[in-house]
């Protein structure tokens, strides 16, 4: 379907252009009228300055803290380093400002990459302590350090002859900061520019298949890695992209003020731009943008000073919170009343406006979708998974897709799986049975590469050797999975949740991705189809823009069902698919599952529910005790005096047999 | 008597229990069996207090405890041996042991449960000072309930206590829970997967399917019914009736 | 030889920070950011305090037990109802908030100004080996030890320790036990903040109190009690002093833009080949 593809690719070109546009006009508007450098003017241009920096310093911060879920209190040092850096390079080595504005940028990005070595390996509230670290350090280093002035700033006037930068100039024509009255502050033409770029970027970075991956990242990293996310480089460059951004933010306040000084960067600057990060929105595309307005315009309004006064005149002119203080307050009311910040409670709001225009589509989920005996099964959708999942079309008849040999594994000395052997065969479904804590759970992931392999145990994934291999590695040999319980990135919509099975496979580059390059919009246009598509053929297209966490548990396990198969998996393993789902899903689960293996995908069925079992499964391994006990086809389980003793109870079969028979 | 009224609970967004009734009387031993998935344990720990009640009732000995937390149902003498044992790794098998007594309160002049229990439980005196990580899943099993039986409780709910032992382990296991009922005064609920084993040791049972009791009455009759082999082994109805349990 | 010494008394004061953050850490998960307000708080409640014409020693407990139940109220009502998981890190926000207001309320109240603790501690300095090191100092890592000590004797000796640890480890199952995971949180925010603040008085009792006190105290504080791992008594003592160590040898020999930047590199090298830190347990996801 081409055409579709084409138009989507049209849609997506329009929005990216429309918003450019926008972001163009807000800067202008925000940046002409100070231009003429009225006097009256040039506190709002500094005002301005002071927004487009923190916009800038707090849409990294969202992508870091808000995306991938890695708080940082430690945002305002980047800005610092960038700031220092670019102020260094335009005074000391005479490089050209472009020049120069990309060695800050740098510097800082490298001061990221650095810091998450550690904090990369690190979890949210040693994440949090690091940077919060890092960033009171790079403070003092400012305040401490000889060739930057310490606390007479940089430049000064005793070791520089002046206190102010020159100006930068394109061209002859001198951008001048907005300090003197009566001269154009032209440089707000610069800082506008780039702040608008800064934007587009981030927009760029945060809709796309690696700002998707973040969220996988902060949903669950081992869930992540199944989508073919290597989680630690991952988190390595978001921590740099981040710092480059901070970076960026601090080349702008140098061009803005041409004079630094260390009490700019103190650690209440990180504190505030994180603030503004939450109250915006964490994790929402246009978050930082509300979020660095509302918390400006407070701190710049009346509002603030009233609130002071009238504390001074009714309760204390000694016990009283002023900005500082009444920031704090506003975090943590932010935090009890609004969790998902302004952007976000809004559009919550409209889902729910939304839902409740559509009466239909917001209860359809809550009822079953059929009733087995009386309607008819409708074929059409297993017709449209076969043309879907039509990844390997000259697949071999049953060839082996999967083959497990020797396999044992121990837990602190304790056998959870004892050579267990198991092979997956294409276009069929093995079902893997056994009580609950046989080691099933385990096998599934020593297979995706969740737990190394031990001793002689081997994996092979299409005829390669996929022993010691980690999950995102397993991805990309074609295998997909589920989990026991749904894992789904709630935050986003149905549709996001599945286009994220399939990023890792299109192998878009960061660069592409940044620039938005033609080849990156097509490649979206048609991820985003396939997963549209594939939202269809399981019947929930038409929840396909409801966040993920408010659908219902079977809903939920459709999409993660649609994400699995999103990355064309020749081998897709699915861990208690039935679990929580009513009979006539499960019955409906059963008839996908048959089309999907049609295709010639080969299943590994983990599962309880033995009706679905003897249904659908073409052939049953059943384990105990990290054993194979049985394996053979679904009437045979029924009968075999292991399998009821297993499930039973050892009532009719003797112990001391148990052991030595049959496998 | 524990009583559950028309119990509602699950997960996050999904209800496990749609509305389950039951009954336990102390000095009696009731077995809930099902397959897995069915709800058993979900039962268990909402008894227990793990879990929020969305509706229904828990009456503990005439008080409602449905909303109390689960220390103080425990203090209430509900105790409940979690599944996985979920022994205190780092501690040693006395200390364990001797944290299940703050359920009873400040008992100074009383001697220290570890001695007490040592009878019942010989693995207590063999083991004592050794860290409960490194006891095998047998002796892991005794110490759990050790621990729960010094916070002396009037109710005593095992979930799935077999997961994991061998057939040797869980016979053991099944003596040392019918020498409980001969020893002490509690009732005790049974969450098992072992339905034969289960339905021989219990003098009530109730079979959950789906979240909902399907079938209850007393251990001999639901281990005739064939209503045990279908919930654990599907509906296909291939087996024949005689490879069903073995009735005690 | 004097730099380490030196070091080695300083790392006594870090290890005391450390402490105050392993110790809620271990038993809920969670961390004071505003800790450095309740070191300075401290200092300042002692002055308060004494300015009744209180004597010192009783103003030093009755300041340390005050901060300790401002410990207890911070943990019910800014951290608790923040933290209902291993993935809601709200109470990191929440307490990083609470730091801004109470520093905002301290400099509004007692002025930017240092301030000097008279009638305690110790003046002057103890020649050991032939190098002079801070006697007040020396008494805070003596301090620092001795916390150390009684805190492992606490959790490993006593019934209320083992409690503690066990909270530690699983309050799920505690709570079946009967345990009330609240009352361990809230002993253990009211032990973590008393602690910290006696550590303020101590430290401002020599180099004067100013509202910026504890945050000066909060890198190495943080430092410190990630190298140790978290999650360790000892280790909390071990970061600390090798973070004071590492500084002060640094800045002798290196001056001190290097010596401020040490510790914190030290930290990063540490954390990327051992992110548990040094006595730290490894703590696996599950799916």
């Amino acid at each position: 379907m081409p055409d579709t593809t084409i138009t989507l690719r049209r849609s997506l070109l329009r929005k990216d252009i429309l918003v450019l546009v926008i972001a163009l006009a807000v800067a202008a508007f925000a940046i002409v009228p100070g231009l003429g450098g009225d006097p009256l003017t040039i506190s709002r241009s500094q005002s301005m300055g002071a927004i487009a920096v923190a916009l800038v310093a707090a849409c990294g911060l969202n992508l870091l803290a808000g995306y991938a879920g890695l708080v940082s209190l430690g945002q305002g040092a980047f800005v610092a380093i960038g700031a220092y850096v670019s102020a260094w390079a335009l005074l000391e080595t005479g490089l050209p400002w472009p020049v120069s504005l990309v060695v800050a940028i740098g510097a800082s990005a490298a001061a990221g990459a650095v810091l998450s070595l550690a904090a990369a390996r690190l979890s949210g509230p040693q994440v949090a302590m690091i940077t919060l670290a890092f960033a009171v350090m790079v403070h003092r280093i400012f305040v401490e350090l000889e060739m930057f002035g310490r606390l007479a700033g940089y430049p000064n006037v005793s070791n520089h002859d002046t206190s102010l930068l020159e100006p930068v100039t394109i061209g002859g024509t001198v951008l001048e900061p907005p300090l003197f009255a009566g001269t154009g502050p032209l440089v707000m033409l610069l800082v506008g520019a780039l702040a608008v770029l800064s934007f587009v970027a981030y927009r760029n970075l945060a809709e796309s298949a690696w700002g998707r991956s973040l969220r996988a990242l902060a949903t669950n990293e081992i869930v992540a890695s199944h989508i073919g996310i290597n989680p630690r480089r991952r988190k390595t460059a978001v921590f740099t992209v981040a710092a480059a951004f901070g970076g960026m933010a601090g080349t702008m306040q140098t061009q803005l003020q041409a004079h630094l000084q260390p009490e700019s960067f103190t650690f209440t600057l990180s504190l505030s731009l994180i603030i503004m990060v939450i109250l915006g929105g964490s994790g929402r595309l246009y978050g930082p943008v509300v979020g660095v307005l509302v918390l400006m315009t407070l701190e710049h309004s009346h509002a603030m000073q009233g609130i002071v006064e009238f504390q001074q005149e009714n309760l204390s002119d000694t016990w009283f919170l002023s900005d500082e203080g009444l920031t704090g307050l506003l975090l943590i009311l932010t935090l009890v009343f609004l969790p998902s910040g302004l952007a976000g409670g809004a559009q919550q709001l409209w889902h729910r406006w939304r839902a409740a225009r559509t009466p239909a589509a917001a209860t359809s989920g809550d009822e079953p979708a059929l009733d087995i005996d009386e309607a008819p099964i409708d074929e059409a959708p297993i017709e449209s998974v076969r043309q879907q999942v039509q990844g390997s079309s000259e697949h071999h008849a049953h060839a082996e897709v999967m083959r497990l040999t020797g396999v044992t594994h121990s837990f602190a000395g304790l056998k959870a799986v004892d050579d267990m052997q198991l092979s997956v065969r294409s276009g069929t479904i093995h079902a893997l049975v056994g009580p609950n804590g046989a080691g099933k759970t385990t096998l599934v992931n020593l297979i995706t590469g969740v737990y190394p392999l031990q001793g002689a145990s081997r994996v092979e994934i299409r005829g390669a050797d996929a022993t010691g291999l980690a999950p995102h590695a397993i991805y990309q040999l074609g295998v997909a999975r589920t989990f026991q319980t749904p894992q789904l990135f709630h935050g986003e919509s149905a549709l996001v949740n599945v286009m994220a099975g399939l990023d890792a496979k299109l192998g878009e580059s960061f660069l592409a991705t940044l620039l938005r390059l033609p080849k990156v919009r097509r490649l979206e246009a048609q991820a985003r189809e396939r997963a549209m598509g594939l939202l269809g053929t399981l019947g929930i297209e038409e929840h396909a823009d409801v966040p993920a966490g408010e659908l219902p548990y079977g809903l939920q396990r459709s999409v993660e069902l649609a994400r699995a198969l999103a990355s064309d998996p020749e081998f897709l393993i699915l861990d208690e698919p039935a679990a929580g789902l009513n009979p006539s899903e499960t019955y409906q689960l059963g008839t996908t599952l048959e089309a999907i293996a049609a295709t010639g995908v080969a299943i590994l069925l983990v599962e309880h529910d033995m009706s679905l079992v003897i249904r659908v499964a073409d052939e049953v391994t059943c384990m105990e005790r990290g054993a194979r006990i049985y394996h053979g086809d679904a009437a045979g389980l029924q009968q075999d005096e292991r399998v009821l003793a297993a499930y039973l109870g050892a009532g009719h079969v003797t112990i001391e047999g148990k052991g030595n028979q049959n496998a | 008597m524990l009583e559950a009224r028309d119990v509602v609970s699950g997960y996050g967004s999904v209800s496990v229990l749609h509305g389950v009734d039951l009954e336990l009387d102390r000095e009696e031993i009731v077995a809930v069996v099902g397959a897995n998935g069915a709800g058993k344990s979900t039962l268990a720990r909402t008894l227990a207090g793990l879990l929020p009640l969305r509706s229904g009732n828990i009456i503990l000995d005439d008080t409602q405890v449905g909303a109390s937390s689960s220390h103080s149902r425990a203090r209430h003498g509900l105790i409940m041996v979690p599944e996985g044992r979920r022994l205190f790794a780092g501690l040693t098998v006395r200390e364990n042991i001797n944290l299940g007594r703050s359920a009873v309160g400040k008992r100074g002049s009383d001697p220290e449960p570890a001695d007490v229990l040592g009878d019942i439980f010989p693995i207590i005196k063999e083991r004592e000072n050794q860290r409960a990580g490194l006891l095998s899943g047998g002796e892991q099993q005794q110490v759990a309930l050790a621990r729960a039986l010094a916070g002396r409780p009037r109710y005593l709910l095992l979930d799935e206590p077999s997961l994991g032992l061998s057939p040797a382990l869980t016979t053991q296991l099944f003596e040392t829970i019918a020498r409980i009922r001969e020893h002490l005064p509690v009732g005790i609920l049974l969450v098992e997967q072992m339905v034969d084993r289960a339905l021989a040791l219990a003098d009530r049972a109730y079979v959950v399917e789906r979240g909902r009791v399907v079938l209850s009455g007393t251990a001999a009759d639901v281990a005739a019914s064939p209503e045990v082999q279908r919930a654990y082994l599907g509906g296909a109805g291939s087996a024949p009736a005689s490879d069903g349990p073995a009735a005690p | 030889m004097d730099s380490v010494l030196v070091g080695l008394t300083l790392g006594g004061l870090y290890g005391l920070v450390a402490l105050a953050f392993v110790l809620t850490f271990q038993t809920t998960r969670t961390l004071n950011f505003a800790l450095g307000e309740f070191i300075t708080a401290g200092g300042f409640l002692f002055l308060a305090i004494v300015a009744l014409d209180v004597p010192a020693w009783l103003a030093v407990a009755l300041a340390v037990v005050l901060i300790g139940l401002l410990g207890t109220v911070v943990e019910r009502t800014v951290v608790r109802p923040f933290n209902s998981g291993p993935h809601d890190i709200r109470w990191l926000l929440t307490t990083a908030g609470l730091s801004l207001i109470m520093l905002d309320l301290l400099r509004n109240s007692q002025g930017s100004g240092t301030k000097a603790l008279n009638g305690i501690g110790f003046d002057g300095f103890t020649s050991i080996a032939g190098t002079k090191v801070s006697t007040q100092f020396l008494l805070i890592l003596v301090v620092a030890i001795g916390v150390t000590l009684a805190l492992t004797w606490f959790t490993m000796r006593t019934t209320l320790g083992t409690i503690f640890r066990a909270v530690a480890e699983d309050r799920e199952t505690a709570s079946l036990m009967g345990l009330n995971p609240g009352l361990v949180a809230l002993g253990a925010y009211a032990i973590a903040m008393t602690i910290a603040a006696a550590a303020g008085i101590m430290y401002s009792s020599e180099v004067g109190l100013s509202i910026s006190t504890g945050q000066g105290l909060l890198v190495a504080g943080f430092a410190a009690a990630i190298l140790g791992g978290l999650d360790s008594i000892p280790g909390a003592l071990a970061g600390g002093i090798i973070y004071g160590v590492a500084t002060v040898v640094a800045t002798d020999w290196l001056g001190t833009a290097v010596g401020g930047v040490i510790g914190l590199v030290v930290t990063v090298i540490v954390l990327a080949v051992r992110p548990q830190g040094l006595l730290g347990r490894v703590v696996m996801e599950k799916v």
